[in-house]
C-alpha cells in the first residue's frame, strides 16, 4: 500500500487528472463500485468549482447560457487548479479563457474588478475641509495617495450598459465596439461598490496622482486638454474636488513631509 | 499554549451567513453566539470584515476554516496560518476550529474535505500537524469529522477509533458533527452510536447540526436542507452520552429567512432541554 504521501498524490491525481492508480486502495463491493465513489468527489469538485464562476461572473454566464459557461469552466478548471485557501479568489484569470479583443474578456476583466473592489482594503478618504487648511504656497508640491480599491480598466465594448441591463433587467444594448477606447475607474466608497468612465482630463489627471506626480505638476499638464493657460487653475480645482467627493484621495503630502 | 482546565459552554447558535447580516443588526435576535466561516473573513476589507465586527459587538463569535488541510502531506501554510491568527486576535473567538481531512497536495486546494486513511501512520502525522498549530495559534483547536463516501484498503481502525486517538495524542478538542456521523454510517454501514460512544465527552466543546440528501446509494453531506428527523434523534442520543455541548445549525446553500432557522434551533433547544431532565435531572 502507497504511503501518505504517495495515496493522496493518487486520489488527487485521480480527481483532477483521471489517472486511476487509486483505485486499488478504495475498498468497493458490488452495490458501490469504486468509481462511484470516488466520483462523487470529482463531481464535487468540478460542480464547486463551476459554481464559484457562475457567482464571480453572473452577467459572463447568462451571456454565454449554462453549455458553453460550464464548457469554457471545465477548460479553465483543467488547466488552472487552485492553489488558493479561499475559493473566492479561484476565478481571478477566468479572462485568459477568451481573446483579448473579445467583448467576453472585457466583461470577465469587469466582473473580476467588482470582486477584488467589493472587499478591497479599507481606507478613510481625506475631505474637503481638511485641504482648505494648506498653505496656498504648499499647494505645487502636493502629492496625494489614491484609495487601495481604485481599479482602471479601458473598454473597447459597450461593457457597462450591457451589464447593467441584466441588473436592471431591461433590454440589452446590442454589443457593440467603441472607438477610441473608453478608460473606467471602478472603487469603493465606504462600503459600496462605485464605478464611472473618465473624460481624456481626468483620466489624465488620476494617471498623474497614481504616478506620483505632484500637483503642480498634474496642472502643467493639463494644458494638453485646456484651451486657456488662466482656466488650468480652475479646471484643476474642479476636478480634485470631483475626485474628493468621489473618495478617491486617502491621503496627501507636502514636500515638508516628504 | 493555552488549554481549558473547565469546558466552555455557549449555549446554542447559528452559522453567520451574509444573507442574515442587516436582520441582525436590527432585530439583534436571541442567538446564544454564531460561527463564521474563517476563510470568507481573511479578506483586505469592505463589507464582510464591517459587518463582522459589528455583529462581533453584540456576540461570542467561533472561527470554522475550511482550508488548513491538517491532514496533507505538503507543509503546513504559515501564511495561511498568520492570517487565522490575525483573524482571531481581532474578533477573539471562543475557540477556532478545522476539520479532520486533507484538501490537497502539491500546492493544490480542491476546496473539499477529503477523507484520510485510518492508520498509525496518518494519526502520527496528523496529531503532529495539530500539535504545530496549537503552538502556533496559542490555543487548543477543535477538529472536526467529515463525512465520507469511500474507505482506503489499508485502513486499520474504525473512524471513531482514529478520531478519538487523534484528539488523545495531539491534545486537541473536537467539533462533532451529528449530521456527517450519521451520513457516513449509512455511506459505510454502521451503527452511528458506536461512533459516538467512542469518543471522550471531555474533548467534545461543540456540535453541529445540518441536513443532507440521498443520492442514489450515498447520503451526501449538502448543509442545504433542514436538519431530518434521523438527524435530530442521533443528536438526541447524542446528548444522553455527552450532556450538554454547545450545538450550532450549519447552512451552507439554499439559505433561508432568519426565522426559520431559529425554529431550527428553538426545537434543538427542546430536545436538549428534554434530554437533560431525563438524563441527568437537570432542566
Amino acid at each position: 500500500m502507497p504511503n501518505l504521501q504517495k495515496l493522496q498524490k493518487q486520489f488527487q491525481d485521480y480527481i483532477c487528472d483521471d489517472k486511476i492508480h487509486i483505485r486499488d486502495c478504495i475498498v468497493s463491493d458490488i452495490k458501490t463500485p469504486t468509481d462511484e465513489r470516488l466520483n462523487i468527489y470529482r463531481d464535487a469538485y468540478y460542480l464547486r468549482l463551476i459554481e464559484s464562476l457562475t457567482i464571480d461572473y453572473p452577467v459572463l454566464y447568462a451571456k454565454l447560457g449554462d453549455k458553453k459557461f460550464s464548457t469554457l469552466a471545465h477548460e479553465y478548471i483543467q488547466s488552472e487548479p487552485s492553489c488558493f485557501k479561499s475559493i473566492r479568489w479561484y476565478g481571478a484569470h477566468f479572462c485568459k479563457m477568451f481573446a483579448t479583443s473579445d467583448f467576453y474578456h472585457e466583461l470577465a476583466i469587469f466582473e473580476w474588478l467588482l470582486t477584488e473592489v467589493f472587499d478591497a482594503e479599507n481606507a478613510e478618504p481625506v475631505t474637503i475641509e481638511s485641504m482648505a487648511a494648506i498653505p496656498f504656497d504648499a499647494w505645487p508640491t502636493l502629492t496625494f495617495q489614491l484609495t487601495p480599491s481604485l481599479r482602471r480598466m479601458d473598454f473597447s465594448w459597450n461593457i457597462v450598459p450591457v451589464w447593467k441591463a441584466f441588473y436592471e433587467k431591461t433590454r440589452s444594448p446590442k454589443l457593440k465596439q467603441i472607438f477610441p477606447h473608453t478608460p473606467w475607474i471602478l472603487w469603493r466608497k465606504q462600503l459600496e461598490t462605485q464605478f464611472c468612465s473618465l473624460p481624456k482630463e481626468e483620466n489624465y489627471f488620476l494617471d498623474a496622482l497614481q504616478r506620483g506626480k505632484n500637483f503642480g505638476n498634474i496642472c502643467e499638464g493639463l494644458s494638453d486638454f485646456v484651451k486657456k493657460q488662466e482656466d488650468i487653475p480652475t479646471q484643476a480645482a474642479i476636478i480634485l474636488k470631483k475626485f474628493l467627493d468621489a473618495g478617491l484621495i486617502v491621503s496627501f503630502a507636502k514636500k515638508s513631509d516628504l | 499554549m493555552q488549554t481549558s482546565s473547565e469546558k466552555k459552554i455557549l449555549g446554542f447558535g447559528l452559522g453567520l451567513r451574509s444573507q442574515h447580516y442587516e436582520t441582525i443588526l436590527e432585530k439583534k435576535p436571541k442567538i446564544d453566539w454564531f460561527e463564521i466561516l474563517t476563510e470568507n473573513y481573511l479578506v483586505p476589507g469592505g463589507k464582510p470584515l464591517h459587518y463582522l465586527d459589528r455583529i462581533r459587538e453584540h456576540y461570542p463569535l467561533v472561527m470554522h476554516g475550511v482550508s488548513l488541510s491538517i491532514g496533507s502531506t505538503d507543509k503546513l501554510d504559515t501564511t495561511y496560518l498568520q492570517e487565522v491568527k490575525n483573524l482571531a486576535k481581532r474578533i477573539e473567538p471562543a475557540w477556532v476550529s478545522d476539520h479532520l481531512c486533507w484538501t490537497g497536495v502539491n500546492g493544490k486546494n480542491l476546496h473539499d474535505l477529503l477523507p484520510l486513511p485510518y492508520t498509525e501512520e496518518t494519526i502520527n502525522h496528523v496529531a503532529n500537524r495539530i500539535q504545530q498549530v496549537q503552538e502556533f495559534l496559542g490555543q487548543q483547536l477543535l477538529i472536526e469529522n467529515v463525512s465520507s463516501y469511500l474507505t482506503y484498503q489499508h485502513s486499520e481502525m474504525t473512524e471513531w477509533e482514529f478520531f478519538a486517538a487523534i484528539a488523545k495524542k495531539a491534545d486537541c478538542l473536537l467539533l462533532l458533527d451529528v449530521n456527517n456521523v450519521y451520513v457516513s454510517s449509512v455511506n459505510h454501514h454502521f451503527d452511528p452510536l458506536d461512533y459516538i460512544h467512542h469518543l471522550p465527552v471531555e474533548r467534545i466543546y461543540q456540535i453541529h447540526l445540518a441536513g443532507h440528501s440521498r443520492q442514489g446509494h450515498y447520503i451526501i453531506d449538502t448543509h442545504d436542507a433542514p436538519v431530518p428527523a434521523e438527524v435530530w434523534d442521533l443528536y438526541a442520543n447524542t446528548l444522553k452520552h455527552t450532556g450538554f455541548v454547545s450545538t450550532m445549525i450549519e447552512r451552507d446553500d439554499n439559505i433561508p429567512e432568519l426565522d426559520e432557522l431559529l425554529t431550527e434551533l428553538g426545537q434543538a433547544k427542546a430536545i436538549c432541554k428534554k434530554i437533560l431532565a431525563e438524563e441527568f435531572s437537570l432542566a
